[in-house]
């Protein structure tokens, strides 16, 4: 009798399976849905053995909330980019430049302080209920009021929604900023906290004024947009489907189902997307994008956009001083770990500030690493050796940092416990307040602005009144710096683009050098991988990692 | 509740003691046995030796050697931060068995304490002892222990705490049974009607006849403490970074499974083979032990 | 017969009991306030008060107990704040899935096991013995985890013959919901691409969950196979000179089944704990997953939810197999 090990002969198989992995098979793909593999007939498209009018989608992880008063995630806002629309948008590509959507057209006064909005006429909600100025009205004083999460968005330049916001008539709205506010337009074109939602909603499925439906909307949506929700199973998919009663109708080329589904493991996503069963796929490990970019059946994005990903230092217990948190600077290995870890798929970050933002300074600090350096500034902060700091991520996103940092650390003799957390989990100890004995020493996130400007960027993150003792927000590292939070706030009213570029130069290098805020790790890329029969995307720098559905078509 | 047959023993046989005692021959009676000694004493080696055999430190990350296929420097490749996947696989090794002799000795003391006393005292503490155990084995234990390892805070020392939670019951209702059939044999009562103190009758009688159940149904358990381990590790609520757990190993692996083969394949190779070992292992000592399939 | 049956529901109310008092525990030193999760990341500290004294977080805990328990026996287990729906309503629609599978790996698992564990027992001490029992042992040690990806990477990725991930193909409309099992409302239905879909997507499953339970019982099957082989009654069958395989059919297997009847509970166990890996892996969306996911994100009440319903399952499960036990075999008596 032979003795043989079954486990010995699936790993066997596993072995040889895997060989000839180093090129990717773009004619020897499996063909789910039986029969044999085989070469494909057109290697240039992935074969696709489904409904052509459906989209499908694979994303990382979606979150429900369907409020635009606190929906304020990127994993929220790709279900309801296709369910809710606002004012105006950002057109193509740009991060600046508007278009009607909601509405036709728009103008400011001579001071820029008051602008009117013309509402397309004959728009209804997906119910039935007719869209017009009241619609827009009640949506932002309840967006403003309620101070669930994005109600700064609109509300740092209107702070009496009722009074400053203005029925003309049923198809004109005029927004009373009273300062001048030059940029207003690219405010109104916000991806979060813009977003009209049936009145009806807020009628019937209120309990009380604290509520007034969203607690309803945590499960549901209701806007002008082209797609219904048709089912929600949290965790797993999301499927919208064509709202028929449109406004910008039916003709042309567009999905009549879009499923957004739910897989957190990068190789699965890529397994799905080659084996044709999904059209878009969030992007997987650098070695993925790699093999994907590489296969003529796909089409890789490769765009710089305002997305930036750091780690928060928190300004409490052993980082207190910011000669601590220099030190932490210094010692993070940043052009090993873009180039081998993250094979380029992240580009260096200059400082705190996005390069696309507004008043980015090429000139800003940038950190060598420098382990003497680091060793001498903790002495100086008075760190003590073994002294173990906690870092937290959430899966998928950050591990690799962590353990870099983790081997970085030990290097100067400190200790570094890594902790996952799931991604809600993990949002929630970021923006609620706890004893600094409860709180992780970093934490790996990422953001990006709601428009293109560098108060808007900075408040949240930065401001001492963004901190989670003050509200529910992303200064989750406690920074406070009086002459940053002076210049936040300054910034959102300062017309001269000279002078508030150089306001933020201080800003910045207060943040970076002087008392840093974070470790500015990279600018992302978006890198979503798309079927080369898929048409339409556009990859706007400020609408990350969230698609026009219908835009989207199949060639 | 009716004690699954697959965890239990039967009837004690009297020869089951010197059985025991011939351990010697336990190899002599299948070759299987020889197998499962010789794999089972090549995993105790490499966790014994590993830290001096491995030829890198099992944490040190070179980013620039990140998913190098196996060659004559890394003989099992590197993972992806550029550590040296044998030196990790052995390192593993280790806390393997450390994490099962933990849970294991937690899971006997406490279950063997508390068998023993509800089998000599009896009555209304008994009845105590047994419902509490009972409660406990009405959990699905992964899921017991996944929730423990959640609530507590995922990390290794709380995996040893959930699991040892799912393990002592066993072994006090395993030693409850048998305290109580030895309780009525000639040779503990006619101990008792000669004056023995309680505890020399523990110590002389009950201990020595005790034991090999307890020892068999140990290295029955030392399998399944480590697979358990590892899947709790694999889900993200056992060993946390760096730490080179096995399944804490595949779980960075999944992401490489097209690009890096060698990534999954050594750790995983690892964890089926000292499990099927330590199973092959306590499945031999079992049958060999167990009196009711009387061996030719 | 009657005042045991009445002594097992007794324990069977007392077990139920301590699992809600464990869960609710367990839930409640564990760190993080539920006030703050249930609220949502962006709730105001008004808002987080409101809720806190909504769910009776302010209150004792015994107090908090009684509600939880008043709650429980009215059937509601409260609401999720990960998937903003009742519990309830989220394990009604995830446990069919779940179901399925378990059902489905219990019967592939176990016929093959007993298939194996006869083999055994009839080649007792043979090199084919030694075979089987080497394959029981593997089959049972193997990590399940391990053995998903795998299949993932060899019969999905590579062979391209099975579909991973979810219980139907991308964008196929389940059908009608009868039973809740797929293959079975698919065949109900008249639609025969659904049921080949549905097949194909419990392959992969079914076979990595139904391993253990092969190992598991071939074990007990050869055991009790080679006990019963002993007994008087089989050596007379021999003797009268019956046909080996006709013995081994009417008399030994149907009497060494026994025995292999009473494991379903531990089975039950061991599924409940593959079921929790395997439908992690193979993204099916079934209680294990939710389960998981529920774990991964401290939502207490889903965890506490699937934690009592499963506690219930399994222990109905072993009710049903001891009183069966109790019936078929009069020798035993509980004592």
């Amino acid at each position: 009798m032979q003795r043989r090990w079954p486990a010995l002969l699936v790993s066997a198989l596993f072995i040889v399976s895997a060989c000839g992995t180093g090129e990717p098979p773009p004619t020897a793909s499996p063909t789910p849905g039986g029969g044999t593999p085989g070469p494909t007939p057109t290697p240039a498209v992935a074969p696709l053995g489904r409904d052509t009018d459906t989209l499908v989608v694979a994303v990382d992880a979606f979150n429900a909330d369907f409020d635009p008063a606190s929906a304020y995630l990127q994993s929220e806002a790709l279900i309801w980019r296709g369910i809710y629309e606002s004012l105006v948008r950002l057109k193509g590509d740009s991060a600046s430049e508007v278009e009607p959507l909601l509405a036709d057209s728009w103008e400011a006064n001579a001071d820029k302080s008051s602008w009117t909005f013309h509402l397309h006429p004959g728009v209804t909600f997906s119910d039935g209920e007719p869209f017009d100025a009241q619609a827009v009205k009640d949506n932002y004083v309840r967006t403003i009021g309620l101070a669930l999460g994005t109600n700064f968005i609109l509300g740092a330049f209107i702070t009496d929604p009722a009074k400053q916001i203005v029925v003309v008539d049923p198809l004109t709205v005029r927004f009373d900023i009273g300062a001048p506010t030059p940029h207003f337009d690219v405010v109104m074109a916000a991806l979060f906290g813009t977003g009209v939602v049936s009145p009806r909603v807020l009628r019937e499925h209120s309990t009380g004024d604290a509520d007034q439906g969203h607690e309803w909307l945590l499960g549901h949506a209701v806007g002008t947009g082209p797609y219904v929700m048709e089912t929600l199973a949290p965790g797993d998919q999301v499927v919208l489907v064509q709202n028929p009663n449109y406004w910008r109708g039916w003709d042309g080329a567009h999905f009549k189902k879009i499923i957004i589904r739910s897989i957190p493991e990068a190789s699965t996503r890529r397994q799905l997307l080659e084996s044709g069963e999904v059209d878009i796929a969030y992007a997987g490990t650098p070695e993925d994008t790699a093999a994907v970019r590489a296969d003529p059946r796909f089409f890789v994005g490769d765009f710089k956009n305002l997305d930036l990903t750091y780690i928060i230092l928190g300004a409490y217990g052993p980082l207190a001083k910011p000669e601590a948190r220099q030190a932490m600077n210094y010692l993070f290995p940043y052009d090993d770990f873009l180039n081998t870890v993250q094979k380029g798929t992240l580009e260096r970050a200059n400082g705190v500030f996005p390069d696309l933002l507004l008043t980015q300074d090429p000139g800003v600090f940038m950190y060598p690493t420098d382990i003497p350096k680091a060793q001498q500034l903790l002495d100086a902060a008075g760190v003590a050796p073994g002294t173990e700091l906690t870092y937290e991520y959430y899966t998928g996103f950050g591990k690799e940092a962590g353990l870099v940092m983790q081997d970085q650390l030990a290097k100067v003799g400190l200790k570094l416990k890594i902790v996952e957390k799931e991604f809600s989990a993990m949002n929630a100890d970021l923006t609620t307040d706890r004893p600094v004995e409860e709180r992780a020493n970093m934490y790996y996130w990422g953001w990006w602005p709601d428009y293109n400007d560098p108060s808007n960027f900075s408040w949240i993150l930065f401001h001492s009144g963004a901190a989670p003792d003050a509200c529910p927000c992303y200064n989750s590292g406690y920074y406070k710096n009086s002459r940053v939070d002076e210049i936040i706030d300054a910034g959102f009213t300062e017309t001269d683009a000279t002078k508030l570029a150089a306001m933020f130069k201080e800003a910045q290098d207060i943040l970076v050098r002087q008392d840093p805020a974070w470790i500015p790790v990279g600018q992302q890329l978006d890198e979503t991988y798309f079927r080369s029969d898929i048409a339409g995307q556009v990859f706007n720098p400020l609408y990350i990692l969230t698609w026009d559905y219908y835009a989207l078509s199949r060639e | 509740m009716i004690e699954p047959l697959a965890r239990s023993f039967g009837r004690p046989g009297a020869g089951l003691v010197r059985r025991f005692a011939g351990a010697r021959r336990f190899v002599g009676v299948s070759r299987l046995n020889l197998l499962a000694v010789a794999l089972v004493g090549l995993v105790v080696l490499a966790a014994v030796f590993g830290e001096i055999l491995a030829p890198f430190p099992p944490n040190a990350i070179t980013l620039l050697d990140r998913l190098k296929p196996p060659s004559s420097i890394h003989l099992f490749g590197t993972d992806d931060y550029g550590r040296d996947l044998l030196s990790r696989v052995l390192a593993g090794a280790r806390i393997s068995l450390q994490v099962a002799t933990i849970v294991l000795s937690i899971s006997v003391v406490v279950g063997t304490t508390l068998g023993a006393v509800a089998g000599l005292v009896g009555g209304l503490v008994d009845e105590a002892i047994m419902r509490v155990t009972d409660l406990f084995l009405a959990f699905p234990a992964l899921i017991l222990a996944a929730a423990i390892a959640a609530t507590l805070g995922a990390d290794l020392s709380t995996t040893i705490l959930a699991l040892a939670t799912v393990f002592w019951p066993w072994y006090a209702r395993l030693v409850r049974g048998q305290v109580l059939s030895l309780r009525e044999r000639e040779f503990v009562l006619a101990a008792r009607v000669a004056g023995a103190r309680a505890s020399r009758v523990v110590r002389v009688h009950l201990i020595p006849n005790v034991l090999p159940f307890v020892i068999v149904q140990m290295s029955l358990d030392v399998g399944y403490v480590i697979l358990s381990t590892s899947a709790l590790s694999f889900l993200g609520l056992g060993a946390q970074p760096p730490t080179p757990e096995w399944g804490a190993m595949l779980t960075d692996a999944r992401g490489y499974l097209r690009d890096a083969w060698w990534f999954p394949t050594f750790p995983g190779l690892a964890l089926a083979f000292t499990v099927v070992a330590f199973n092959l292992l306590g499945d031999g000592l079992r049958d060999w032990l167990d009196p009711r399939l009387g061996r030719h | 017969m009657r005042r045991l049956l009445a002594r097992r529901l007794i324990f069977v109310v007392f077990v139920l009991w301590g699992v809600t008092l464990i869960t609710f525990f367990l839930a409640r030193v564990a760190p993080g306030d539920p006030a703050r999760l249930i609220a949502g990341a962006h709730a105001n500290a008004a808002a987080i008060a409101n809720v806190r004294a909504l769910y009776g977080l302010d209150q004792p805990l015994v107090v908090q107990y009684g509600h939880y328990m008043a709650d429980l026996l009215r059937g509601d287990l409260g609401t999720s704040f990960v998937t903003r729906r009742p519990v309830a309503e989220d394990i009604r629609a995830f446990l069919p899935a779940t179901a399925e599978l378990s059902v489905f790996a219990l019967l592939v698992g176990s016929s093959a096991g007993i298939a194996l564990g006869v083999f055994a027992a009839l080649r007792r001490g043979s090199r084919s013995d030694a075979a089987a029992r080497l394959i029981a042992v593997a089959s049972l040690s193997m990590p399940a985890f391990w053995l998903a990806m795998l299949l993932q990477l060899v019969v999905y990725s590579r062979l391209g013959w099975l579909p991973f991930g979810g219980r139907l193909d991308t964008g196929m409309a389940p059908p009608p919901q009868v039973t809740g099992f797929m293959t079975i409302d698919s065949l109900l239905a008249g639609q025969p691409e659904t049921f080949v879909a549905s097949v194909r997507h419990l392959v992969m499953p079914v076979f990595t969950l139904a391993l253990a339970e092969v190992g598991l019982m071939a074990r007990i099957v050869r055991t009790s196979m080679l006990e019963v082989v002993g007994e008087d009654y089989i050596r007379t069958a021999e003797a009268k000179g019956l046909a080996r395989r006709r013995v081994v059919v009417r008399h030994a297997l149907r009497n060494a089944l026994l025995p292999a009847v009473t494991v379903l509970g531990l089975e039950a166990a061991l599924l409940a704990g593959g079921v929790f890996l395997v439908e992690t892996i193979f993204a099916w969306p079934g209680i294990g997953r939710y389960a998981y996911d529920a774990i991964r994100a401290s939502d207490y009440s889903a965890i506490m939810g699937v934690t009592v319903v499963g506690a219930v399952i399994y222990v109905a499960i072993n009710l049903v197999v001891d009183i069966g036990y109790l019936y078929l075999d009069p020798r035993i008596r509980y004592s």
